[in-house]
């Protein structure tokens, strides 16, 4: 009888201390986590632009890789595999928006030529040579390839005035409009990976002389971290968390 | 009427003198723990993994008064939410944003508790019980969207009534202890989610 206690005993302090160090790994469980649980859809846009939200749209043709210049080992591989899903996803939604009659490619005859999917065929592209579309807006993609941000990154730096200060009003044919004039995103630091979309609103745009240097987009949207190892994987997620951006915003879609 | 009345002082009697022998008792117990109201909303799923320890002093054979201590972690996976609107603080202007991604919700409870239980039946059988817990429960409650955390960690006043049963290995000094408890702990100033769940325990029970 004694040893049957004995052995009860023990098996109690076993299960306890088993238990115990069960509870302990325990705190927060869902350790393995499917990469694409970490994606995230975050929009952001100034509440007072919601009484004049664009009604046309201009979307430059190019992702601009935003790389870590002084040390190229602080970038990820990438050459521009999911470029066409951003371009046309981007696209795609635009035309959702304003209508096709309302949405432009611009597209700078040193990078690759537009392709867009057949049912955006008729969207009307535009070079620098032509003359300048009419549109509330501009949007610019944009893609983090630095491993490490350790200050605030300014996706339009360095091509934002190449795109579009040629033509700018009041300034025709001045070369670099904006080159000293990046318009900041007001992110600290982005994940690597990620996929960002700023709407500029060209309509706040002074008539004449320098814009503030705090002229930011009105509208941006960050996909977070959507490269993987997986290719068909990655085109997917940027098409899906495209298509979150412009669902979410209240600022796209301010009647719904 | 007087042979009654010695029948059960007798009863009573013989019942202090083997209870007199069993002045404490700890249990071990694994825990089950179903959220609801509020908590329920926040998270829904049951938590298995929760464990305490219980331990009681004996001032009378079916009054105790003792303390417990345990841990119940509560988790679900919200998948298809809509997105989340947040503010940005400027002093120029008002930044609005939405945010959008699968939510892993934690909440974290430890409690630490005084109680008192009442018991019914004898030593060597088993034994009924009831009680009340009071003290504090702290609570961490975490939200992750991706790689962003939301965390409130707090600590609130909490009661937990408890009713259980004490079921003796034979003559051992080992038993085995189910109970059925509920907890509930207001919210506070940093968290506005109540703690309300019941938990079901089963464990080890060792008696002196």
């Amino acid at each position: 009888m004694k040893n049957l206690q004995s052995l009860l005993k023990k098996a109690g302090l076993i299960f306890s201390v088993l238990a115990i160090g069960v509870i302990v790994q325990a705190c927060y469980p869902g350790d393995s986590i499917p990469i694409s649980d970490l994606d995230t859809v975050t929009t952001l846009y100034n509440e007072d632009d919601m009484a004049n939200p664009p009604k046309s749209a201009a979307l430059i043709w190019e992702v601009v890789p935003i790389v870590d210049s002084t040390d190229l080992d602080n970038n990820i591989p990438y050459n521009g595999e999911v470029d066409d899903e951003i371009l046309n996803t981007t696209l795609t939604e635009l035309v959702k928006l304003y209508g096709e009659q309302n949405v432009y490619i611009i597209w700078k005859d040193s990078t690759t030529a537009p392709r867009p999917t057949p049912v955006n065929s008729n969207v009307t592209i535009v070079t620098p040579a032509d003359p300048e579309p009419n549109v509330d807006a501009l949007v610019a993609p944009s893609i983090i390839l630095r491993k490490k941000t350790v200050a605030v990154v300014y996706p339009g730096y360095g091509w934002w005035g190449g795109w579009w200060g040629g033509w700018y009003p009041g300034y025709p044919g001045y070369p670099c409009y904006y080159c000293g004039y990046p318009p900041t995103v007001g992110y600290a630091q982005y994940e690597v990976g990620s996929v960002v979309l700023d709407l500029f609103d060209l309509r706040k745009l002074p008539d004449t002389g320098l814009p503030s240097e705090d002229y930011e987009p009105s509208w941006l949207a960050v996909m977070r971290g959507l490269l993987s190892s997986d290719q068909n994987f990655n085109s997917e997620r940027v098409v899906s968390g495209i298509q979150q951006a412009f669902e979410q915003s209240p600022y796209l879609k301010p009647n719904n | 009427m007087k042979k009654i009345f010695f029948s059960i002082a007798l009863m009573l009697l013989a019942g202090s003198v083997s209870l007199a022998q069993q002045r404490s008792l700890w249990s071990f117990n694994y825990l089950m723990s179903f959220g609801v109201g509020e908590q329920a909303d926040y998270i829904g799923k049951g938590s298995f993994r929760g464990f305490g320890i219980d331990g009681r002093g004996f001032l009378q054979d079916n009054l105790s008064i003792g303390g417990t201590v345990s841990w119940e972690v509560f988790h679900e996976i919200f998948r298809n939410l809509p997105p989340q609107p947040f503010e940005i603080n400027d002093p120029n202007s008002t930044i609005k944003g939405d945010i959008t991604g699968v939510q892993y919700r934690y909440i974290n409870t430890i409690p630490i508790m005084v109680n008192a239980h009442y018991y019914m039946g004898s030593d060597g059988a088993v034994r009924p019980y009831f009680g009340l817990g009071i003290g504090t429960n702290y609570t961490e409650r975490r939200t992750e969207i991706g790689l962003t955390a939301f965390q409130s960690n707090t600590w609130r006043f909490a009661v937990q009534p408890e009713v259980g049963l004490y079921i003796p290995f034979g003559l051992s000094s080992t038993g085995l202890n189910v109970s059925a408890r509920f907890r509930y702990a207001p919210k506070t100033s940093n968290d506005s989610l109540p703690i309300s769940f019941f938990s079901l325990g089963v464990g080890f029970a060792f008696a002196n």
